[in-house]
């Protein structure tokens, strides 16, 4: 009999792979099919976002918000917009208040539909994709009615937002949200997620205990994922969302184990239903008319100090930590992201798993890419 | 036949089911019309271009009004990746805009010049098609010759 290597052999997965999300890299460690390892190579697509905010004013910052996560900008700008604000002491209009919370919720909507689409176009399943893009375009002519741009809107300014909403916003978000949650969930549902081949690939795999959930850091979908129940906006809301009525969706294996990828999966398909739930309560309570924007002094200095701010982003929980010296742009500001601390758990789970299962695995994290890196 | 033996068929059997499911799903759409895509741009229908495509509101390539500007260079200053480059001259007793220079290649179009301009000069357009061979034409000069400064106060006066 031959006599077959039987070392480790290690491979390179990325920077340009199609399943990995944007550019990322890993360095896998297999033997045969089944791997030992899998690292993550991080920082090809760090810009630097963090130090731009030194050199900027605060008003002008808000664009580079979009670019931390450009499948949710309208999130990212409202929690910049949010530590700002807290930070200064402003107050802004009851109707600003409203619209943040329906661009944020549309956006959280767009971006799961994005996220699951393309965890399934990982697996080999092109034709969901199409399926949630076809919903996405129209997302993107809501907010492109609404604020003029289709993926960084750039909505959300510091003491309010830029435009009031346009003739028949509202009854074009509600036709919106009531096709989403009465017809699309559930024809995709039958499409995809209870496709037993699906079903076959996702349970089991890629297993997330609560408790090393927590001791990773894991936020968002994915701590939920693990049957966690902790979600900002409930447990430290900010904005209107304690005005807002919704439930936090958790993982509780629905197929297979507590904390696998379809629990992960799972949770944002619930999520988009809530979503609809909140916006469309939001478009009941907000005021017909009514100032859209507090006006801020022209050279805009906020005092002195320090704060945290933690926002929920579609991909968890979105930190600003934001230092002024009093100056007209920040001392400092760092910026926690979602996607960045799900990236050191997959070191872990990927352990023992097959090549094949990693997409799953990375697919089910619903990683992208600049927001690791920023 | 063993328990493993009939769970073999069994999941075969759903994954058939499922997948038919699915499938039908796809057919109802394949059989659909009119379909959900249009070619781009070749089906627009008659005399519509595609700046008809987008909305009131958005966001294209920035158009200069040079009989509103003032020269107050707050857009400049607003600009986070200064991509407005404008310089105003004093000839003789009046102030002229000799440069109002925009470089559509940087533009990141965030919308905060158009936001600050005190008089509406500077304005989006609907134009997006900005494809060109030299991205050096994408840098768009808005002034061929300098412009006296508008003066919108001073014009009331006279009046």
């Amino acid at each position: 009999m031959a006599h077959f290597l039987t070392e480790e052999m290690i491979l390179n997965m990325g920077p340009h792979h199609p399943s990995t999300h944007g550019v990322l890299r890993f360095i896998l460690q297999t033997d045969g099919e089944m791997m030992r390892r899998a690292v993550p190579d991080i920082g090809f697509l760090h810009r630097g976002i963090e130090k731009i905010a030194e050199l900027v004013p605060y008003q002008s910052f808000m664009p580079f918000t979009d670019r931390i996560d450009y499948l949710a900008s309208a999130c990212c700008n409202l929690g910049y917009a949010v530590t700002v604000e807290r930070l200064a002491g402003i107050e802004i209009p009851e109707k600003a208040d409203y619209l943040r919370i329906i661009a944020a919720e549309l956006t959280r909507i767009g971006s799961h539909l994005i996220g699951l689409g393309a965890l399934l176009l990982d697996l080999g399943a092109v034709t969901p994709f199409v399926h949630a893009l076809r919903e996405r375009e129209t997302f993107n002519d809501l907010m492109e009615a609404l604020c003029g741009a289709r993926l960084t809107h750039n909505y959300v300014r510091i003491g309010g937002v830029s435009h009031d909403e346009p003739p028949s916003f509202r009854e074009k978000t509600r036709k919106f949200i009531d096709h989403i949650e009465n017809e699309f969930i559930d024809e995709f549902n039958e499409l995809a997620s209870f496709n037993t081949i699906f079903i076959n690939r996702m349970v089991n795999v890629g297993v997330i205990s609560p408790e090393q959930a927590i001791e990773h850091c894991l936020v968002g979908p994915n701590l939920r994922g693990s049957g966690v129940k902790y979600d900002v906006r409930k447990n430290d809301p900010y904005s209107i969302y304690d005005r807002l009525d919704f439930d936090v969706p958790v993982g509780h294996g629905k197929f297979g184990t507590l904390g696998d990828c379809y629990d992960r999966y799972w949770v944002r398909v619930e999520e988009v239903r809530e979503s609809c739930r909140i916006i469309r309560q939001a478009l009941d309570q907000m005021p017909e008319s009514g100032a859209i924007r507090t006006k801020l002094t022209r050279a805009f200095k906020p005092p002195k100090g320090e704060i945290y701010v933690r926002t929920e982003c579609p991909r968890g929980e979105m930190g600003f930590y934001l230092i002024s010296d009093g100056g007209a742009s920040p001392y400092r500001l760092k910026i926690r992201t979602g996607s960045f601390t799900s990236m050191a758990i997959i070191s872990e789970v990927s352990q023992g798993v097959m090549v094949a299962d990693l997409v799953a695995i990375i697919g089910s994290f619903d990683i992208v890419a600049p927001e690791v890196d920023r | 036949m063993t328990n493993e033996g009939v769970r073999y068929f069994k999941n075969i059997r759903e994954a058939i089911l499922t997948t038919a499911k699915g499938m039908k799903i796809t057919l109802k759409y394949w059989v659909k019309e009119p379909a959900i895509t249009i070619e781009y741009p070749d089906r627009l229908g008659k005399g519509r271009t595609a700046e008809d495509l987008v909305s009131e509101r958005y966001r294209g390539f920035l158009k200069l009004d040079p009989s509103k500007c003032i020269g107050c260079l707050q857009c400049m200053r607003a600009c986070p990746i200064d991509c407005i480059l404008i310089k105003v001259e004093k000839i003789g007793e009046e102030r002229y805009l000799t440069r109002f220079d925009v470089d559509q290649s940087k533009c990141m179009y965030c919308g905060l010049c158009v936001e600050v301009c005190p008089t509406g000069a500077i304005t989006f357009s609907k134009r997006f098609e900005g494809a060109c061979y030299d991205i050096g034409e994408l840098c768009i000069k808005h002034l061929q010759e300098p412009v006296s400064v508008a003066r919108p106060k001073a014009k009331k006066k006279e009046e």
